[in-house]
């Protein structure tokens, strides 16, 4: 950038494509990805809409509260062993007497927990200033042994109306509208919920909260310059993921209407992937959950696509693993920009 | 690395330069003596807590089950912490350089399917070359990735760790062959005269490997310089990127040799057998008094942290601490390790 | 009576003084420059003044009420603006999301307006004149000169009764510069005191009707702009109190022979076409105010930066500009600006801080040698008479000249053919500054060469055969002999083509 080079000229956004060239190239991927599957099965009825749509669900919930933590710099390890505690509680608190009104219970309780667990992260990473890879990964560990403690083995009763409440179809029978109209297509349930977090998302980012995680992401120094509180921004951040792992570990619940003390495992590693997958920096302040979505639903379909097209599933690590790799290889590019070789460490 | 004290370099009545050494850090005076810095006492004042806690759990194992402290027992104890040990080697690298190595998991898996699937078709001596073989290059591809494209470790190793587990299942079609060769099973349960364990000799060596690299190699010394500072390490001569690609290999070794080691503990190898050991080899890690913040620390704690964990997964539940008790434990343990060291760091900066 | 006022100021960093009894005061609807060579201590006062540092001692009053701030949002709540060089812009933001950090306009739902902030924001600037920037715009996109103006934007939009400006108008060109102006002027006319800090005498001259000359951390003096001669100014400028004693020059030789030559060199826009050359048995110095280049040139020379253009050579062999290693190996050394951060590893003992560059002569085939170390560690505590316990003392625990010793020896022992030093004076006590620069006489008596940026003008003049003055990122002007004197260097350095008759 010489200097005057601007000059009688408007500096202004990148085109649109350049600014959201990994959220395009995620998305580009998933449309492959659900066409290649539309190709293979041998129907695409509400059914097949309804499996595709879950697969990812609760993926795609607990990666926003990833998706959140890393928008600050920083990262959760913690939220796969939230997804199962809150699970594990819900299994433990619905009573088959009263399966609506325990049901309702073990929500508000597991989403409370989650809230809650979030907040000890990030109090711990924004007041204790500890390494949040270490911290989560600390209470990480806590979050299973409590739930080991509530479900030391699998098991559990989650109401069937649980199930079908999140998982199951909405509009089954046609229903009939004002007006002499009727709906008569069916639509997965799932669909409401991935339609909920994008409406948050939508809303989310235009709150000042939201500006000021990206802020704290994306420098520090210059958002504490601005007079952002850069401490509870994080404490926000942390608290939403807590929040956010929840509402997966109820829609885990809902999806496998049992109880698993370590069920939730894997979503610690698949949110991250989804994440980088979708686009956001891991050093924090650029990235949008609607990425993410992407990515989360990438991943989770990719296993189903191997099977439909008879490729063992064995090699569906290696495929997720190397998406992943291919996908943060990418972003090396940016450093052929960077002039001062020390910063290139 | 103490030189002993030399009190004849204070001059006295010569004044300290500027009055700010007077904040905050020890009174000059008190440098020579017992605890100043450069005493050994000060620099290995990290060790205290992990060896503090295995005479802790030691005791507590004793009121409830005199027979824990047996010798036999302890010894046993020793082998198992040593399998741990020597995967925690090559992690203890990875983290001094402030980085993160979550591939170890199914690297180590890898090597172990490797041993016993290639030791029934060649001899068994390239088949260990070939294990190792193929975890140095894991190693290497991490540190490729993590140094030259700037990957952030726990994202290049998360995705390696994925790669890994598809290339084995793919391999081994999901279910390994073959038993583990007779010198590994000696290796990891065989004793000498019946007494003296393999597995204790080969970690008391290994031990002496990681601590001489550490503290008297050229390696070390730069390890440790980029672990605390990569840009004043850069700024003299450092060859950065180098350091972290032997860095990571030299972790894949580590999880190379731990792999063949467990092979020979359970006589096969199996799929999975590595996920259980990240977590604990992390944890070695940090309640060895390394700080996951890079540059302080050493193998010496390690080894302490890898006994701690294994005697809080046994302990424990000889007291009566269930599982569930054991995770929590542990990650309360890693949370108070990091409230002692972390703040340690904060002050430095 | 004046609208902002500070009597009495003092201000300690650790042991260094940066205000000692200072006074300034500003009006509404004045423009007020301060001016003072580097460390005189005018960056401190306009720091003081807007609660980013609280003084040790001294009171402040605005609009002739007692008043003190715990922090910048302290001041700037009652209407005091700071614009700084270190950019307070958040990278990815937009530029309308950065003006209005904090204090966005929300909808009737609460959530953040971005249509108002854009159309907002962009009214701003156009009302500011700094068209051509879309507030949509992402600030990583923008150029620094662009990112400079946004800066200034951002406090104009609190609509401040006082506006400071430290050297906030460093990276813009000349058009943009009158435009500021032009903002300021008008600002000023409604009322607005404006302090104004540059290292361009001659916008000074264009804006301020005031100016306040600080100088070893006091005012030494506030003239009318207009009425005052820049040499009276200059000299007011110069004059520290404390001098040094400066071992005495050698002899330069009647034929000079070249060690270091750097020509043509550019980095993106900080380093304009520096051409220079470092003599066998010199001492060259760098001068000129804080951040014209002078640490950018000695890192570019060192490798450390890409993208750099233009040839150096040292003893006539061609040096690739490929990074630290390559230029050690060509026998450079480098003593970077900070020590704690890029100079020493603090937290490692003495003496592996002082091998480190140097590990590969200390060992074999990859073994290190204890006795080597030992012996290489206390040659250089003998050589530079290094107070430390033990060589097994972590650096953090020596004292500043101390520190400083040691990132100065762990370079002897690769006996480079010539040091770079940026500022190695800078922060440590008289004693040690003595011993450096006895030191530095003794390298360039043995035929070595050094490149030596000072902030300090006593120390250039004192110990440099030549200097050069860098302003902008160019060589200004090469100073020697009788004309290299502190009034010359400091017309050159505020950027005045002549020279003044000290």
């Amino acid at each position: 950038m010489p200097p005057g080079a601007h000059q009688g000229r408007t500096v202004r956004p990148r085109p649109f494509v350049m600014r959201n060239g990994r959220l395009l190239f995620v998305w580009a991927m998933l449309i492959a990805i659900v066409a290649a599957y539309v190709l293979i099965v041998p129907q695409f009825r509400p059914r097949e809409q309804r499996t595709l749509l879950n697969s990812g669900l609760t993926l795609a919930t607990a990666s926003m509260g990833q998706t959140l933590v890393v928008l600050t710099g920083g990262i959760d390890l913690s939220i796969g062993p939230m997804v199962s505690l809150t699970n594990s509680i819900a299994s433990e608190v619905t009573d088959k007497e009263a399966p609506t009104s325990s049901m309702v219970v073990a929500a508000a309780v597991a989403l409370a927990v989650g809230a809650l667990g979030g907040l000890v992260n990030g109090v711990l990473v924004a007041y204790g200033r500890l390494q949040p890879i270490i911290v989560t990964l600390a209470t990480g560990s806590i979050w299973t042994g409590i739930a080991l403690y509530i479900r030391p083995s699998p098991g559990g009763f989650i109401p069937l109306e649980f199930s079908n409440l999140l998982a199951g179809t909405a509009f089954a029978e046609p229903v009939s509208l004002p007006f002499g109209l009727t709906w008569s297509t069916p639509i997965p349930k799932a669909a409401f919920v991935v339609a909920g977090l994008v409406i948050f998302w939508i809303i989310f980012r235009r709150s000042r909260l939201a500006t000021r995680i990206f802020a704290v992401g994306s420098s520090e120094g210059a958002a504490y310059l601005s007079g952002v509180n850069v401490q509870r921004a994080k404490l926000a951040a942390y608290t939403l993921a807590g929040f956010a792992a929840g509402c997966a570990g109820l829609i885990n619940s809902a999806q496998t209407a049992t109880g698993n003390a370590l069920g939730g495992t894997i979503f610690t590693l698949n949110s991250i992937a989804a994440v980088v997958l979708g686009g956001a920096a891991l050093a924090g302040g650029a990235g949008s959950y609607l990425g993410t979505l992407a990515g989360a639903y990438v991943i989770a379909i990719i296993p189903s696509v191997l099977q439909f097209y008879g490729v063992s599933s064995f090699y569906k690590d290696l495929v997720q693993g190397s998406v992943l790799l291919f996908a943060v290889a990418l972003g090396a590019f940016g450093l052929l920009r960077v002039r001062n070789r020390m910063d290139r460490l | 690395m103490s030189h002993g004290s030399e009190p004849g370099l204070i001059v006295p009545g010569v004044e300290p330069d500027t009055p700010a050494v007077a904040l905050g850090s020890p009174p000059r005076r008190g440098m020579t003596g017992l605890t100043g810095p450069d005493s050994w006492l000060w620099q290995n004042r990290a060790l205290l807590i992990p060896y503090g806690l295995i005479l802790i759990l030691l005791a507590a194992a004793a009121i409830r089950a005199p027979g824990f402290v047996s010798g036999s027992n302890l010894s046993q104890q020793l082998v198992l912490a040593s399998y741990l040990g020597v995967i925690a080697g090559g992690q203890t690298l990875v983290i001094l350089t402030g980085g993160i190595d979550l591939s170890i998991a199914w690297n180590l898996n890898l090597s172990a399917i490797l041993l016993t699937q290639l030791s029934e078709q060649m001899p068994v001596f390239w088949a260990v070359v070939i294990a190792l073989g193929s975890a140095c290059a894991v190693g290497l591809l991490n540190g490729l990735g993590i140094a030259y494209l700037r990957i952030p470790s726990l994202v290049m190793t998360l995705g390696m760790n994925a790669v890994l587990a598809g290339v084995t299942l793919v391999y081994t079609n999901g279910s390994p062959q073959g038993d583990a060769p007779p010198f590994s099973r000696d290796l990891a349960v065989g004793k000498i005269g019946g007494i003296i364990p393999w597995a204790l000799i080969f970690w008391a060596l290994f031990s002496a490997v990681v601590i001489f690299l550490l503290r008297r190699t050229v390696y070390g010394k730069r390890l440790y310089a980029i672990g605390n500072n990569p840009k004043a390490g850069y700024l003299s001569g450092v060859p950065v990127r180098w350091v972290l690609v032997l860095t990571y290999t030299l972790c894949g070794l580590c999880a190379g040799l731990g792999g063949i080691m467990l092979t020979g503990y359970s006589q096969q190898s199996y799929l999975g057998m590595g996920d259980l050991y990240v977590l604990p080899a992390i944890a070695a890690v940090v309640i060895g008094g390394t700080s996951i913040l890079g540059g302080s620390g050493g193998y010496t704690g390690t080894i302490a942290g890898a006994i701690t964990v294994v005697l809080l997964q046994n302990v424990l539940q000889i007291v009566g601490i269930q599982p569930a008790g054991q995770q929590i434990l542990y990650g309360l343990i890693i949370l108070l390790m990091l409230f002692v060291y972390g703040r340690n760091a904060r002050v430095q900066e | 009576m004046p609208l902002l006022s500070a009597t009495g100021i003092d201000k300690r960093f650790g042991g260094v003084v940066a205000l000692d009894g200072a006074d300034f005061s500003c009006e509404a609807g004045e423009i007020h420059a301060l001016l003072g060579e580097n460390g005189a201590g005018k960056s401190t006062m306009v720091k003081v003044l807007c609660g980013v540092h609280p003084p040790d001692a001294g009171a402040i009053t605005y609009g002739g009420e007692p008043i003190t701030f715990r922090s910048p949002s302290d001041a700037v709540a009652v209407g005091i603006a700071p614009v700084f060089q270190e950019l307070s812009l958040v990278p990815d933001l937009t530029v309308a999301e950065n003006l209005f950090m904090g204090e966005e306009p929300r909808t009737r739902l609460g959530l953040v307006d971005g249509k108002r902030m854009r159309r907002e924001g962009g009214a701003l600037l156009v009302g500011l004149g700094f068209v051509g920037i879309d507030p949509g715009a992402v600030v990583r996109d923008l150029s620094l000169a662009d990112r400079q103006l946004i800066e200034i934007a951002k406090a104009m939009r609190r609509q401040p009764k006082v506006l400071i400006l430290d050297e906030a108008t460093s990276a813009l060109n000349r058009r943009q510069v009158q435009q500021v102006f032009t903002v300021v002027r008008r600002l000023s006319a409604e009322g607005v005191a404006v302090v104004f800090i540059s290292h361009r005498m001659d916008e000074v001259r264009d804006l301020c009707q005031r100016a306040t000359i600080f100088r070893d951390g006091i005012n030494v003096g506030t003239v009318e702009v207009a009425k005052a001669r820049d040499d009276e100014i200059v000299r007011m400028m110069i004059g520290r109190t404390l001098r040094e004693t400066f071992p005495p020059r050698t002899q330069r030789p009647d034929v000079e022979v070249p060690l270091l030559e750097v020509r043509g060199l550019n980095w993106d826009d900080r380093l304009r076409d520096i051409s220079l050359v470092v003599h066998k048995g010199e001492i060259l110095g760098l001068s000129g105010l804080e951040g014209q280049g002078q640490g950018d040139l000695l890192f570019a020379l060192f490798g450390v930066y890409a993208g750099v253009h233009g040839d150096v050579s040292l003893g006539g062999k061609l040096i690739r500009l490929g990074g630290p290693r390559n230029a050690m190996n060509a026998g450079l050394a480098l003593v970077p600006e900070d020590r704690k951060t890029q100079g020493l590893i603090l937290p490692l003992p003495v003496d592996e801080n002082v091998t480190l560059p140097t590990l590969p002569a200390v060992s074999r085939s990859g073994v290190i040698s204890p006795a080597a170390v030992q012996a290489a560690t206390l040659a250089m505590r003998d050589r530079l008479a290094i107070r430390m316990a033990s060589p097994a003392v972590p650096v953090r625990f020596l004292s500043g000249g101390n520190q400083q010793k040691v990132s100065i020896a762990k370079w002897l022992l690769t006996d480079a053919a010539v040091y770079l030093l940026y500022d190695p004076t800078r922060g440590i006590d008289v004693g040690a500054k003595q011993e450096i620069y006895e030191l530095m006489r003794r390298l360039a008596s043995e035929g070595h060469g050094i490149l030596f940026f000072s902030t300090d003008l006593a120390e250039i003049v004192g110990l440099c055969d030549r200097a050069l003055v860098m302003y902008e990122g160019a060589i200004a002007r090469e100073l020697r002999g009788a004309a290299l004197t502190e009034a010359n260097l400091v017309s050159a350095a505020v950027g005045l083509a002549e020279q003044v008759s000290a």
